[in-house]
């Protein structure tokens, strides 16, 4: 996704005309996108309901996170011009199924921004991805195993940690 | 996924920690009642704040987990305190509890006198439980529109109680493992034959609204069948896998053709 100039306008891609809105990220790159993709974040819809001139303003979300929303943001909307190999609809399915599998390809930094992002904009399809990739990551997973993988710290202190052990009957280890 | 420790910045190990409680959530509802208890609601202050919410206790699902398939001839009460903990932190609002093996008379009245919104219960291979217990935790749970008691004696005066508890019951399981069928009758006499049906003309009698039947490995023959049908006008889905009286031929197809999903014995 290259970051474009134009404020909200007319594009021809695709094959016909479509309406785009430009996004700007938290360091001032500013994305052109189609309208029916951008909408999949409920924050974007909210916000081209509410109008406003010179691109919509993403304060919380950087350029590279933002690029990779957009990546999952079109290829999820739907595309008016029929996709040329995938006539049905179960191979879009996988296909689809197949592009999020990709997408998921991050380092944990990548992931944890992402999640923020799909938060923060209200992506309900990308939250759910990326939470099912963190799910699938921690699962059978100690509490100190999943410490180490994500770098968090053990707040509790050992007062707390005696407490927990008290309230859940041992099932603190 | 691979996991580099390098890859690893200043700034991620402040975020992991410090995720929004929205996504913590939907990261907690794709993991089991066990694996959050044990690990992911363990891990910092503000996870462990995520796992406290009542929304995530819903819906309690204890099967399938390696504690408690390990569990034959074990202890079954660290699994029993955790199901307490799941109850205490749904407060009041768990809708659905599962599990299989662990479950105790005294688990069940925990679950009755704190579960007001209980409306599923499935509990698989308890053999702690006695049909008595049985009947009388269906009677303090006024909402329940499921049950399942599967791989469990199961009496048709157990059946008849349900239905009079819970006329509106919905859905109902009552499976047994196939090798139980052969064991419990030796020899078929006048007497089993008298009997065979008990259960389904319980179920026929008394439960009405069932749109879920699921009665595998459960001993009937096509009568008993035929008495389902009739008595429980709504059915849209019966199991009857394994039931080995139970002959498949075209009067039995005729009659279950109303029945939107049928699955029947091999």
């Amino acid at each position: 996704m290259a970051a474009a100039d134009s404020c909200d306008g007319i594009s021809t891609s695709g094959g016909g005309w479509e309406k785009t809105v430009t996004l700007v990220s938290s360091d001032d790159a500013r994305f052109e996108v189609r309208e029916a993709a951008a909408s999949l974040s409920q924050t974007v819809r909210r916000m081209i309901r509410a109008g406003g001139d010179g691109g919509i303003p993403l304060p919380k979300v950087d350029a590279r996170t933002l690029s990779t929303v957009l990546e999952y943001c079109n290829k999820h909307a739907a595309v008016p011009a029929p996709a040329p190999e995938s006539s049905s609809a179960e191979a879009a399915a996988v296909d689809l199924e197949w592009f999020d599998k990709e997408l998921m390809h991050v380092d944990l930094a990548t992931l944890c921004s992402l999640i923020r992002a799909a938060d923060y904009l209200e992506v309900a399809g990308l939250l759910d991805l990326t939470c099912k990739t963190v799910a699938d990551m921690i699962k059978s997973k100690t509490a100190e195993e999943i410490r180490q993988m994500f770098g968090i710290q053990n707040d509790f202190t050992p007062e707390e940690e005696e407490q927990l052990s008290r309230e859940n009957a041992g099932v603190f280890e | 996924m691979d996991v580099k420790p390098s890859l690893l910045t200043v700034s991620s190990v402040r975020d992991w920690s410090e995720l929004p409680l929205d996504a913590l959530s939907t990261i907690f509802m794709k993991l089991g009642t066990i694996e959050i208890l044990m690990g992911a609601g363990l891990v910092c202050r503000s996870w462990l704040a995520a796992a406290k919410s009542p929304e995530l206790w819903r819906f309690v699902d204890m099967t399938g987990h390696k504690m408690v398939n390990n569990m034959v001839n074990g202890d079954p009460g660290i699994l029993c305190a955790m199901a307490k903990v799941a109850i205490d932190r749904s407060d009041g609002q768990m809708e659905s509890f599962r599990a299989q093996l662990f479950v105790t008379s005294e688990l069940l009245d925990y679950i009755e006198s704190r579960a007001n919104s209980l409306k599923s219960i499935q509990l698989t291979n308890c053999w702690y439980l006695w049909t008595q217990k049985l009947s009388r935790f269906a009677s303090k749970c006024p909402l329940l529109e499921e049950i399942e008691f599967s791989y469990q004696k199961m009496l048709p005066e157990l059946i008849r109680h349900l239905g009079s508890v819970h006329p509106n019951l919905k859905r109902l399981r009552i499976s047994l493992p196939s090798i139980w069928q052969n064991g419990v009758h030796m020899e078929y006499d006048e007497s089993w034959e008298a009997g065979k049906n008990e259960e389904a003309f319980a179920i026929a009698e008394s439960l009405h609204e069932l749109r879920f039947l699921q009665m595998a490995g459960r001993c009937l023959s096509n009568d008993g069948v035929y008495a389902i049908i009739q008595g429980c006008p709504h059915l849209e889905c019966l199991d009857i896998t394994k039931c080995c009286h139970v002959y498949v031929n075209d009067e039995l197809r005729a009659h279950c053709a109303k029945i939107k999903c049928v699955l029947f014995p091999k």
